[in-house]
């Protein structure tokens, strides 16, 4: 269980501020989608959240406490960060991998206990990898090697699952069970945030949205209020109309044909 | 007698060792199988500084401690000028430790050619890699327990380590801090091979590739078996070169090579580069 507090929070790269000042507090058992064009900044916000990435300005906190005063051993027992991008160069298998997940939970010296293995495989099971799990992690497709970091996160625990596009590279089958499972994840009480840049698989999942917008400006809030397509014009730079019933709303954007002349 | 070939035995243990644990080491910090002490060129910058001593006149602690430095001042320099980004490509931090080796051979050239005296032969022996040397094993066998003990705690941050930074980071590790502990580490390793035994390169890539592939990759486990293989693999070796039909004295550097350079020219061509 953990919150998150962005406290006037400027975030980017090499001191190039992404956005206006960002204050936003996420509690746990909510379930966030950040929205935004490419390259407005979800991941560079994902990984400043995770402490990968100082403040430009602002600060992030964490129950409270302030990212930086937090040790990263126990910061990862509250909160963990999907990457978008990662490689294993070296012969582990898929299990190894994942048990990866269980390193914030014990010292250094101790083997992984009886908890530590139900964990992973649990993880695994979730993830549909157990019979891929004495493979060679390096040698999995690329939508397993997806799901293993994914495990790895799962057997990790933490109180706040940061998500960095959690969907790329899977198939349907595969991406309706993890989004399913996520919900559960906030449903029992844990907070998640997930960036997404299919604004539809937001609608049906998330409670609440940021919406990073080209020119810099956010929006934070309900996602149901949120979800208008003035703003998605904003968001996306091109109209995207709603179909669909009032429960299951969907967005579909308008083709070239339709959209006025710059 | 006995003696004379224990300790020629412990010594070559305690080399090998050494080689095998410093290339460990290196694979971790620059997440590629390709990284090995003499391949990155800090073994060649140790050998210019234990050359510079020996010209000098200078022994024992003196080239022990001015081949540390060197390494130390080798390794940062593959971290520095080929960037520690958590997004650099690995291959350009491993070209810079390869144009660094080569910079290190052309230092050590020029030094010989300087030095007229009859005893550059022994020195080219030692420039080789040479175990036919009056040396104690003590210091190297009390450093490799050392280290060993070090890797075997820091085993689990390693697993993580080889994810990349950014992973390790957010699964709970140090990055900073493991990571300077390996450099230092790897440093004092191969310093120390050098000085009892010369540059013998490829001996901290062959073991680790040999063990990864039966016992598999996680550190704790990895680290131990490498040190064992990697201290009986260089007496092995010595013992063939020691083999009377092997002309003359061959020093044990050059079988290694003959060993090293087909295994890194194949797993080079097994790497993805750019990905």
């Amino acid at each position: 269980m953990a919150s998150l507090q962005l406290d006037r929070l400027v975030f980017g790269h090499r001191g190039e501020a992404l956005t206006e000042p960002v204050t936003v507090e996420a509690r746990s058992g909510e379930f966030w989608a950040v929205l935004g064009e490419n390259g407005s900044g979800k991941s560079t916000l994902m990984a400043t959240l995770a402490g990968l990435l100082p403040p430009l300005q602002g600060q992030v906190a964490v129950d409270g406490v302030n990212l930086k005063r937090i040790p990263r051993k126990v910061l990862a027992r509250r909160l963990g960060l999907l990457l978008q991008h990662q490689d294993v160069a070296f012969p582990y298998s898929v299990r190894e991998a994942v048990s990866a997940g269980r390193y914030a939970h014990r010292p250094p010296w101790r083997p992984l206990s009886r908890a530590d293995h139900a964990m992973v495989e649990r993880a695994l099971e979730e993830t549909g990898l157990l019979e891929l799990a004495s493979m060679r992690a390096d040698q999995v497709s690329g939508g397993e090697q997806r799901r293993v970091a994914i495990a790895t996160l799962l057997a990790q625990e933490p109180g706040a699952l940061l998500l960095d596009e959690p969907v790329n590279h899977l198939d349907v089958r595969h991406e309706v069970a993890l989004m399913d499972r996520f919900r559960d994840y906030a449903d029992d009480e844990r907070l998640i945030m997930v960036s997404l840049h299919d604004v539809n698989l937001a609608s049906q999942y998330a409670d609440r949205l940021l919406m990073l917008y080209p020119d810099g400006t956010w929006e934070a809030g309900e996602a149901a209020t949120l979800l208008t397509e003035d703003r998605l014009e904003h968001l996306y730079g091109v109209p995207l109309k709603e179909v669909g019933s009032a429960e299951t709303p969907f967005w579909v954007p308008l083709g070239h044909r339709k959209r006025t002349r710059l | 007698m006995g003696n004379v070939l224990l300790v020629e035995l412990l010594t070559g243990f305690a080399v090998g060792g050494m080689l095998a644990m410093a290339g460990v080491l290196m694979q971790v910090l620059l997440r590629t199988p390709l990284a090995e002490p003499y391949v990155l060129g800090v073994s060649g910058g140790a050998a210019s500084a234990g050359l510079v001593c020996m010209l000098l006149g200078l022994s024992g602690w003196w080239i022990t401690g001015s081949a540390l430095l060197m390494s130390l001042f080798s390794l940062a320099v593959v971290f520095l000028v080929g960037g520690n980004g958590a997004r650099v490509p690995r291959e350009r931090l491993l070209l810079t430790g390869v144009v660094m080796a080569a910079g290190w051979s052309t230092v050590i050239s020029f030094l010989l050619a300087l030095e007229s005296s009859a005893s550059v032969h022994d020195m080219l022996y030692w420039l080789m890699g040479d175990l036919n040397r009056p040396i104690s094993p003590w210091w190297g066998l009390i450093t490799l327990i050392l280290a060993l003990v070090a890797g075997w705690i820091m085993a689990p941050a390693l697993d993580l380590l080889v994810r990349g930074d950014e992973q390790a980071a957010v699964l709970g590790v140090e990055v900073h801090r493991v990571r300077v502990v390996c450099y230092v580490l790897a440093a004092v390793l191969t310093a120390l091979a050098v000085t009892l035994a010369g540059p013998i390169g490829f001996v901290g890539l062959v073991v680790p590739h040999l063990v990864r592939l039966r016992v598999g990759a996680r550190h704790r486990i990895l680290l131990p078996f490498s040190v064992l293989v990697g201290g009986v693999y260089l007496n092995g070796l010595q013992a063939v070169a020691d083999l009377p039909l092997v002309p003359g004295s061959v020093p044990v550097g050059i079988l290694s090579a003959i060993v090293g350079i087909p295994v890194f020219l194949y797993l080079l061509q097994r790497t993805r580069i750019g990905s």
